[in-house]
C-alpha cells in the first residue's frame, strides 16, 4: 500500500510522463494526447511580422494624433521613459494613412490594408497589448517563449508537447520565414528549450528543397534506407532500455519521421499543383521565397494536420532611417506584400471549413511610438516611429474567437492602454485555452520545479472568446 | 517535494489503519459480551494497543500534512483536535476497560461514544479530501448561490447598492461570506454585516475610500494570496469592478439610485455591459455527452497499426477523434475495424484519403458522430445517402468531392447539422442560388472568391 501511495504521489508530479501505462519502453513522443478540456482549436497559425509593425498605420485609428502632428511630445509621456533610439523631446507624428470603417462590425482599418476588409468580420482585434521589452530579440523571445531570456521552450513546442501530432508523416511544428532574414532572436524562438528536442520547430524553406538533405543520395534506394534506419533504431532502443534518456526517444522518432517525410514533405510543400484561382487569390508565385507562398503553405500544412505553423516575415522595423523603413514608403510596401495573402489565408481557411479548428494569430513583438523617431536627438530623414512597448495591436481569428470584434482601447494619441489592457502572457494563455489547455496546468518538470509557458502570469482574454 | 511533505502525503493512506482497527475493537468488544464470543475478550487489549499506536502515527503524518496549508484551515484545525481527542479517548478506554466491563450500561454508552467520535473524525477527514457536502451531494440539494433575478428596466432608477453591488455580492461572494460560511468572520449578505466588517477590519473606509478592505482586496493583483475572490473562483467582471469602484468612491451609500450618483461615461459603459452580462444568464448549455469508458488499449493499438490516429477528446471525455490521413490498409477495412468502437467516435476525418463511395458501408454504425470530414476524396452523392442517417452530425466537410446539388438536398433535413462545407463540389451557380434560397437548419458554405483591390504601385500616396 505504501508503494502504491508513493507511486501515485510521484505520478501526479507530471501530467504527461513519457512512459506508457502498460510499461512498454518506447512510445512515440508525437502521438496525439488529450488536452485538459475539449478545445475549439486543433491547430495554430501564428503570423509574426518581425520588426514590429506600426499599429497607428494599420488598426489603431487616432484622429487626435493627426491634429497634434508636429507638436512636441508632452513631458508626461516621456519623463523617466527609456526608448531604443528617441532622445530628448521628440515630435508627435500623425497617422500616415487614411482610415475607414469596414464590415458589419464597422471596425477601423487603414487603406494600407485594402484586402483585409473582406475578412474583418472574422477577426478579433486586440488594441491594447502590452509588453515589457523594447528591443527586438528579447521582445520576440517573450512573445514566443514567455521570457525575454534564452532557454525556454517556444509556444509551438509547448503545444506539440501537449497535444502531439495528428499526422505521423509530417512534423508537428513547422516554421517558415520570409523577408530575406530570420527574426532577430534567431532560431531560439522556435526552439524546444528543456522539452525533448522532438518538439522543436522544423524550419522549412519555401524555395528549393523544403528541407535540406532529405533526399537519398544516388544509388541508395528506399528499402536500403528503411533497413538502415531500422538498424539504427534497434540500437537506440537498446540504449534507451539501459539509460532511459528521453532524448534517445526523440532521436528514434526523428529518424522515423525523416524517413516518412521524404515522401510526404515534398508533396505538401509544393504549391505548384494548386489551381490558378488559388495563386490569384494569395498572390503566390511558385518557386520564390515570399510571405504569400508561406501563407499558402500554412494552409496546406494545417489541412494535413500539422499542429503549429509559425510564419515570420522580416522587414517591419519602420524607424524612418531610410526609404525602406519609411512609414509612407517601405512600410506601405510591406503592408501590401502581406495584406492580400493574409486575407486570402483567412478566406481560404474559412471556405474549406478549416477556420473553426484553426486559430490564426497576427502581430509583432511590440508596437511603435506615436512620436516620430529622432535618432540621437536629430529628426530622421524619413517618417518613422521608434519601438513602443506600452500598447500595440494584434489580432486573432478562428478557433473559437469572436469575429468582427475589437477589444481594448488606447488613449487619444495611442500611447497607453486605457481599457482592456492585455499582456503577452494573456495572449499566450488565450491561445492555450482555445486549444483546450489550462495554461497553469500545462507544465514540465525541470531543474526541480514545474515550468510553464506563461511563467507565473497570464489570464485568458475571455471577452474575445465566442 | 521534500521528505517532510512526502511523510505528510501518507496520511490519507495510513489513517484507514486505526479506523479499521478501532471499528474492529468496538465490534469485538460488543460481541464478547455474549458467551458464544467470550473468547474474543482475550485479544482486545492487544488489538487496541496496535490501533492506538497506528493512530499516533496517523496523528504525526496528519500534522505534517497540515503544515502544507489548506484553503479550509478551520476544518483542518477542527479535524486535528477531534482526531487527538479520539485517540486520547481510545487510550483512556485501554486503561479503564476492565473497570467499565462491570457496568454493562456504562460500557455500552462508552462504545457508542467511541464509535461516534471515530465517525465524526473520519467524516471531517473525508470532507477535507473530497470537499464538504460530498457525502450527501446526491441526496441533499444545497443551494449554493442566492439566485435573484436581475430585474432592472431602467438602469438609472436602479439602486446602486441593492440592485448592483449586493446583486454581485450574492453571485460571487456570499458562498463563502454568508449565512452558511463566514470565512474571515465576514458576512456579505446584508447591509448590517457589511457595515460590521470582518476579522481584518472595516470593509468601507469613509475617510479614505481606497483603503477600505472590500475594494482593496478586489483590486489586488490576482496572484496575490489576499486577492478576492480567490483565484480559482469566478472573478468580478471588468464592468462589476468599475461599478464597485464608482460606488465606493462616491461614498458607498446604501440607498442612492444610479442617477443620484451621477455616473460618468466610463461607468455608463460599465452599467450597460453589467446589464447585458446579467441578462444573458441563460447561456447556451455546455454540450454534455453521455460518459463513456476509456478505449481499450488493445483496440487503440490495433487501430493505430492500421494507420489511424486515435486521440480522446479531453482528459475528462473519453470520446474519440479518429483521423485517417495515412491509412495503411484499404479505407474499407480500416473503417470496418473502426466500426468496432463506433460508440466512441465523435469526430472522423478521412480528408485526402483514397476513399470511394462503397468504402463507407459501415458509416451508419457511427451514430454518435458529430463531425465528419470526407473532403478531397472521390466520393459522390451515393456516399451522402449514408451520411443522412447520422442523426447527431453537426459538421460535414465535403470540399473538393464529386457530390452534386441533388446529394446536398438530401442532407437538408438532418436534425442537428449546422454547417456543410461545399467549396469545390459539382454544384452549378444556378443550383447554388436555389439551395441558398431554401430554408435549412444547416449553413451552407459554398466558398467565396476574393475581390482583388486596386493598388497601383507598391509605394502609394501618403495620407492627405
Amino acid at each position: 500500500m505504501g508503494m502504491m501511495a508513493l507511486g501515485s504521489v510521484l505520478d501526479s508530479c507530471n501530467l504527461f510522463s513519457g512512459n506508457n501505462a502498460d510499461g512498454s519502453l518506447v512510445s512515440n513522443p508525437l502521438s496525439p494526447r488529450s488536452p485538459h478540456f475539449q478545445g475549439k482549436a486543433k491547430s495554430v497559425i501564428f503570423l509574426h511580422m518581425a520588426g514590429a509593425p506600426s499599429q497607428l498605420e494599420m488598426f489603431d485609428y487616432k484622429p487626435e494624433l493627426q491634429k497634434m502632428d508636429g507638436m512636441d511630445c508632452p513631458d508626461s509621456f516621456i519623463q523617466g521613459k527609456k526608448f531604443a533610439f528617441i532622445r530628448g523631446v521628440p515630435k508627435l507624428l500623425g497617422p500616415q494613412a487614411n482610415f475607414k470603417q469596414y464590415g458589419q462590425s464597422g471596425l477601423w482599418l487603414s487603406d494600407n490594408l485594402p484586402h483585409f476588409q473582406q475578412v474583418i468580420d472574422d477577426v478579433s482585434i486586440l488594441k491594447a497589448v502590452n509588453t515589457d521589452q523594447f528591443n527586438h530579440a528579447p521582445a520576440q523571445l517573450l512573445m514566443h517563449c514567455g521570457t525575454p531570456r534564452l532557454g525556454r521552450p517556444s509556444m509551438g513546442s509547448w503545444v506539440t508537447y501537449g497535444l502531439g501530432s495528428e499526422n505521423s508523416n509530417l512534423p508537428g511544428f513547422v516554421v517558415l520565414t520570409s523577408g530575406g532574414r530570420n527574426p532577430d532572436a534567431g532560431k531560439s524562438i522556435w526552439g524546444s528549450g528543456f522539452l525533448p528536442s522532438v518538439y522543436q520547430g522544423v524550419q522549412c524553406r519555401s524555395e528549393g528543397d523544403p528541407v535540406l538533405f532529405l533526399e537519398d543520395p544516388n544509388g541508395f534506394d528506399r528499402d536500403m534506407r528503411k533497413a538502415s534506419i531500422e538498424a539504427i533504431n534497434n540500437v537506440n532502443e537498446l540504449s534507451y532500455a539501459e539509460y532511459k534518456d528521453p532524448e534517445i526517444l526523440a532521436r528514434i522518432s526523428q529518424y522515423e519521421m525523416a524517413f516518412k517525410m521524404q515522401i510526404a514533405v515534398p508533396d505538401v510543400m509544393s504549391i505548384a499543383d494548386e489551381p490558378a484561382y488559388i495563386h490569384e487569390m494569395y498572390g503566390t508565385k511558385p518557386g520564390e521565397e515570399s510571405f504569400a507562398n508561406n501563407a499558402l503553405l500554412a494552409r496546406k500544412l494545417v489541412e494535413k494536420g500539422v499542429r503549429f505553423v509559425q510564419l515570420f516575415d522580416w522587414g517591419w522595423d519602420s524607424h524612418g532611417t531610410g526609404e525602406d523603413t519609411a512609414l509612407d514608403k517601405g512600410f506601405i510596401g510591406k503592408c501590401l506584400q502581406t495584406d492580400k495573402a493574409v486575407s486570402a489565408l483567412l478566406l481560404d481557411l474559412k471556405q474549406r471549413g478549416l477556420l473553426e479548428e484553426t486559430l490564426v494569430v497576427w502581430g509583432g513583438e511590440f508596437g511603435r511610438t506615436p512620436m516620430q523617431e529622432n535618432r540621437d536627438g536629430k529628426q530622421n530623414s524619413f517618417k518613422g516611429r521608434d519601438h513602443h512597448a506600452d500598447a500595440f495591436s494584434m489580432w486573432m481569428a478562428g478557433g473559437g474567437i469572436k469575429g468582427g470584434f475589437s477589444y481594448g482601447e488606447t488613449d487619444p494619441i495611442g500611447y497607453n492602454a486605457i481599457d482592456g489592457k492585455v499582456s503577452v502572457y494573456d495572449v499566450q494563455a488565450t491561445i492555450l485555452k482555445q486549444l483546450g489547455f489550462d495554461h497553469e496546468q500545462l507544465t514540465y518538470q525541470f531543474q526541480g520545479r514545474p515550468f510553464r509557458l506563461t511563467d507565473v502570469f497570464g489570464k485568458p482574454i475571455d471577452p474575445i472568446i465566442a | 517535494m521534500n521528505l517532510i511533505e512526502l511523510i505528510g502525503r501518507f496520511h490519507p493512506v495510513l489513517v484507514h489503519l486505526p479506523i479499521g482497527i478501532f471499528v474492529l475493537v468496538i465490534a469485538m468488544d460488543g460481541l464478547a459480551r455474549f458467551d458464544k464470543f467470550s473468547y474474543l475478550s482475550a485479544s482486545i487489549r492487544l488489538i487496541l494497543s496496535i490501533g492506538i499506536l497506528s493512530a499516533i502515527f496517523s496523528l504525526i503524518t496528519g500534522y505534517t500534512l497540515s503544515l502544507e496549508g489548506s484553503n479550509n484551515q478551520d476544518l483542518v484545525d477542527n479535524h486535528q483536535w477531534t482526531a487527538i481527542g479520539t485517540t486520547a479517548l481510545f487510550t483512556a478506554y485501554y486503561f479503564l476497560r476492565h473497570k467499565l466491563m462491570a457496568k454493562r450500561l456504562a460500557h455500552t454508552y462508552t462504545l457508542m461514544l467511541l464509535l461516534l467520535m471515530l465517525a465524526w473524525t473520519g467524516h471531517q477527514g473525508g470532507s477535507l479530501t473530497h470537499g464538504e457536502g460530498f457525502l450527501t451531494a446526491g441526496i441533499i440539494e444545497t443551494q449554493t448561490t442566492t439566485e435573484v433575478e436581475l430585474n432592472i428596466k431602467d438602469i438609472n432608477q436602479a439602486l446602486v447598492y441593492k440592485d448592483l453591488v449586493q446583486y454581485t455580492l450574492n453571485q460571487k461572494c456570499v458562498q463563502c461570506h454568508g449565512a452558511e460560511k463566514q470565512k474571515g468572520k465576514l458576512r456579505l449578505d446584508d447591509v448590517s454585516w457589511i457595515k460590521a466588517g470582518g476579522k481584518n477590519g472595516n470593509l468601507i473606509n469613509a475617510t479614505n475610500p481606497a483603503e477600505g478592505e472590500l475594494i482593496k482586496r478586489i483590486l489586488l493583483d490576482d496572484i496575490d494570496e489576499h486577492h478576492m475572490p480567490p483565484k480559482e473562483k469566478t472573478q468580478l467582471t471588468a464592468a462589476e469592478l468599475a461599478i464597485f469602484q464608482w460606488w465606493i468612491n462616491a461614498g458607498a451609500s446604501f440607498d442612492k439610485s444610479v442617477a443620484a450618483l451621477a455616473p460618468d461615461a466610463k461607468v455608463i459603459k460599465a452599467l450597460a455591459s453589467f446589464k447585458e452580462e446579467n441578462q444573458k444568464q441563460v447561456k447556451t448549455p455546455q454540450k454534455t455527452r453521455k460518459p463513456i469508458e476509456p478505449l481499450e488499449k488493445k483496440m487503440q493499438e490495433k487501430l493505430e497499426k492500421m494507420g489511424w490516429v486515435v486521440s480522446s477528446i479531453a482528459l475528462d471525455d473519453n470520446h474519440i477523434r479518429l483521423i485517417g490521413y495515412n491509412l495503411e490498409t484499404s479505407t474499407k477495412d480500416a473503417l470496418a475495424a473502426a466500426g468496432e468502437i463506433s460508440d466512441h467516435v465523435i469526430e472522423l476525418k478521412l480528408s485526402f484519403s483514397a476513399l470511394k463511395d462503397n468504402d463507407l458501408s459501415s458509416l451508419s454504425k457511427f451514430i454518435n458522430l458529430e463531425k465528419l470530414w470526407l473532403d478531397h476524396t472521390a466520393i459522390s452523392d451515393n456516399a451522402l445517402k449514408l451520411v443522412v442517417e447520422l442523426n447527431n452530425l453537426e459538421y460535414l466537410n465535403i470540399v473538393g468531392t464529386n457530390t452534386t446539388a441533388n446529394g446536398i438536398r438530401s442532407l437538408m433535413q438532418m436534425p442537428k447539422l449546422e454547417k456543410i462545407y461545399l467549396q469545390g463540389t459539382k454544384i452549378t451557380n444556378e443550383e447554388r442560388f436555389s439551395l441558398e434560397a431554401q430554408q435549412t437548419n444547416a449553413k451552407l458554405y459554398f466558398g467565396d472568391s476574393m475581390r482583388t483591390a486596386i493598388t497601383d504601385t507598391l509605394f502609394t500616396k501618403k495620407a492627405e
